[in-house]
């Protein structure tokens, strides 16, 4: 008999429980990539948005950050950094395997201060996720990151309750204080579901689709960014951006949803 | 030997983790997970008793969830859900293998399977999704729960097919009743 027969056989079920979850979990994960099939779904989903103009490769000018592996679905946070040599006048995003692949639309006014901007978007299946950024000249700039999440568009959503309704809309805007003449790194968080009709019910059923559409965000009148959006925005949008303060210096948001809705805040400009 | 016993006792608990037990009712989230090894009433198949399954006139229901396209959303914005690889032959039934399905949803499924098997419950039907996929044990469960007398899992789902050498094919999914 063996001086430790506790410790051994312990260990031994451990390893033994150990390696079959690990099996499982290896299953579950492997997945093998297909270059060509990316490439071709990459030409499919930017085809509508972008026609038969030329996409490249953005090399340094633009920056995709995004997690290998993302811990939620349903939030998963992007930033898009800009680099361009050249004046930025737009950012779309996609999600390549998303339903709806294309997450949004950043048009920028003469109010913003490109330097990047971040949010949270739901991600339906490993994907390739790309950003795009037009310049000035017309040229589009393409940045890339491989994204291993599934589940973001079915995933529950965090709760419909009176007090989701009650909040809906409500904005904060969180700001930085920034020497004279440099940009105002920003931080607006709009409360909103953005329930994208696939969420079900405990009772078994689904919640109807409502989401933001559009979102424009000026500072003294002159335009920061024009947000196109739908369903792969994640629920409660957090944007971050940063702007030229214009005029007084003051921030206007108004967003609008798939319902109808239209929310408005006005920001005061930072006091000093 | 007292000492190996309570080792083996000990150890128990580390060896259930890594077989799945099957829970009373449904599994009610997180799909996405192992699976039990069998399901109380039906019988498990793997690929190649699937197919001959199949050939012998088992009505096979893939109940993946399917997206749907909100009605709202501008006819500019590009709907384009990646195709669903499934088993050729095999009827697409997506949302029937989430743990509470909706009275409208229910009947929907009931009737689809009564229309399916002609009415009779000694038909042989199969459900599978993919691997790692709760929605097809609840699924299958369910159909049982409504009396259908064969009832077959397939728990490795269109990844197992594929594996096994058949074929997969993109589906077209059923439109369900989302209220």
């Amino acid at each position: 008999m063996s001086h430790d027969p506790f410790g051994r056989l312990q260990r031994a079920a451990l390893c033994a429980a150990l390696a079959l979850s690990g099996l499982a979990a290896e299953r579950a994960q492997a997945r093998d990539r297909d270059p060509a099939e990316e490439a071709q779904r990459w030409q499919d989903v930017r085809e509508p948005v972008f026609h038969a103009r030329p996409v490249q490769d953005a090399g340094e000018e633009v920056k995709l950050i995004a997690p290998d592996r993302a811990m939620d679905a349903a939030l998963v946070p992007l930033t898009v950094e800009l680099h361009a040599k050249k004046r930025i006048t737009a950012v779309t995003v996609f999600i390549d395997n998303n339903p709806a692949p294309v997450v949004g639309t950043f048009r920028f006014g003469p109010a913003i201060s490109p330097d990047q901007i971040k949010f949270r978007v739901r991600i339906n299946d490993y994907t390739l996720v790309h950003a795009v950024a037009e310049t000035e000249d017309g040229s589009l700039l393409a940045a890339e990151h491989y994204v291993k999440a599934a589940g973001g568009c079915s995933a529950p959503a965090s709760g419909q309750t009176a007090e989701t309704a009650a909040r809906l809309g409500q904005m904060q805007l969180h700001r930085t204080k920034a020497p004279d003449g440099a940009g105002v790194p920003s931080q607006l968080l709009i409360s909103h579901p953005n329930h994208n009709g696939m969420q079900s019910t405990p009772s078994g059923g689904f919640i109807p689709a409502r989401y933001l559409d559009t979102v424009s965000v000026k500072s003294g009148g002159v335009t920061v960014f024009d947000l196109q959006s739908d369903i792969s925005l994640s629920e409660d949008p957090v944007i971050n951006f940063t702007y030229t303060p214009s005029g007084d210096g003051g921030i206007d948001v108004v967003a609008h949803d798939s319902s109808g809705a239209e929310f408005k805040r006005h920001f005061d400009p930072l006091a000093n | 030997m007292r000492l190996t016993l309570f080792a083996i006792l000990l150890a128990v608990p580390f060896l259930a983790a890594a077989s799945v037990p099957e829970p009373d009712g449904f599994r009610m989230g997180d799909y996405n997970a192992p699976v039990p090894v069998a399901l109380t009433g039906a019988q498990v198949v793997d690929a190649q008793a699937l197919s001959a399954a199949m050939a012998n006139g088992t009505i096979v229901i893939d109940v993946m969830p399917a997206s749907r396209r909100p009605a709202t959303l501008p006819a500019d914005r590009p709907w384009m859900p990646p195709p669903r690889m499934d088993v050729p032959g095999s009827v697409w039934w997506p949302e029937v293998g989430r743990g509470a399905i909706s009275t409208a949803l229910d009947a929907w499924f009931r009737a689809r399977l009564a229309t399916a098997t002609g009415g009779q419950t000694d038909k042989a039907i199969a459900f599978y999704c993919k691997a790692d996929c709760w929605m097809s044990w609840n699924a299958a469960k369910r159909a049982i729960g409504y009396g259908y007398k064969k009832v077959l899992w397939f728990p490795g789902g269109a990844e197992a097919w594929a594996a096994a050498g058949f074929t997969l094919h993109a589906g077209t999914p059923e439109t369900v009743p989302t209220d």
